[in-house]
C-alpha cells in the first residue's frame, strides 16, 4: 500500500519548523509535535510518495519579496536538496488515469459523437501545442 | 426521444481503449474554454473527480428522464417519437 501526502508550503510558513518535520518524517520516520510532545511513528511497511510545493512572496510584498526567493527555500530547506527529486513548474506532471478520467473520456466521445459543433474541438491552442502528457496507468 | 437524452444515459463506466489520446482532447478542449486546467497531480485529480461526480449525476438525471419519457408516450400524453429525420427535418 502507498500513502500520498502534498505539502504546499507558503513563503510566510516557518521554514525552520518545516524542516525540523521534514527531518524527522524522512530520516527517522517519526513526526513530532513539540508543543504537545506527542509523537508518533510512521509504518515502515507502506510505501511513501511525498509531493512538496514551495512558493514565494508575491513581487507586491516589497518588503519580503526580495528575499524570498526558491533558492533561499531550498537552503532552508536541507533534507530536500539531499533527498527530493526538484520538479520545476513548467514541468506537466503524470496524470493517473482512474475511473473518474475515463468517465470523463466517455463523455467527451460522446458529446463528439452528437453535437453538431461548428468548430474543430481538436484544435490545439497556442499555447499548448509544446504540451505533452505523461500518463501513468493505474496499478 | 431526444438523441442527447439517449446518448447522456448510455456512456458507459468503461475505460476506453484509446484513453491515453483522448485524455489530451479534453484538456485540449477545456483549455480552448479558457478553463484553468490545474497542474499539480493532486489538484488535477481532484479536478477530474469533480467533472466525473457531476457526469455521474447528469447521467442518472438522464435516465431517470428517460424513463419518464418513455413512461408519457405510452400513456398517450406525449406523441410517439419521430425516428427519420426526413419526416421531420426540424427535429
Amino acid at each position: 500500500m502507498a500513502i500520498g501526502v502534498h505539502f504546499n508550503v507558503s513563503a510566510y510558513a516557518p521554514i525552520a519548523l518545516f524542516d525540523q518535520f521534514l527531518q524527522g518524517l524522512v530520516l527517522w520516520g517519526l513526526i513530532y509535535d513539540p508543543f504537545t510532545g506527542d509523537m508518533e511513528q510512521v509504518d515502515p511497511a507502506f510505501k511513501w510518495h511525498i509531493f512538496i510545493e514551495l512558493n514565494c512572496a508575491p513581487a507586491e510584498d516589497t518588503q519580503f519579496a526580495n528575499q524570498s526567493s526558491m533558492d533561499n527555500s531550498l537552503k532552508s530547506l536541507p533534507i530536500l536538496c539531499h533527498a527530493a527529486q526538484r520538479q520545476t513548474e513548467n514541468e506537466h506532471l503524470p496524470l493517473e488515469l482512474n475511473d473518474d478520467v475515463a468517465i470523463v473520456c466517455n463523455f467527451f466521445t460522446a458529446y463528439q459523437g452528437t453535437t453538431r459543433y461548428p468548430y474543430n474541438i481538436n484544435i490545439e491552442v497556442s499555447h499548448f501545442s509544446t504540451f505533452k502528457l505523461d500518463v501513468l496507468r493505474a496499478t | 426521444m431526444m438523441p442527447a437524452l439517449e446518448a447522456v444515459k448510455d456512456v458507459p463506466d468503461t475505460r476506453p481503449d484509446d484513453i491515453e489520446a483522448v485524455v489530451p482532447q479534453v484538456l485540449s478542449w477545456l483549455a480552448a474554454r479558457k478553463q484553468r486546467i490545474p497542474k499539480l497531480p493532486l489538484h488535477r485529480r481532484n479536478f477530474f473527480a469533480m467533472l466525473a461526480r457531476r457526469f455521474r449525476w447528469l447521467r442518472d438525471a438522464s435516465a431517470r428522464l428517460f424513463e419518464i419519457q418513455v413512461g408519457l408516450v405510452a400513456e398517450g400524453f406525449l406523441p410517439q417519437p419521430v425516428t427519420s429525420r426526413k419526416v421531420n427535418k426540424y427535429y
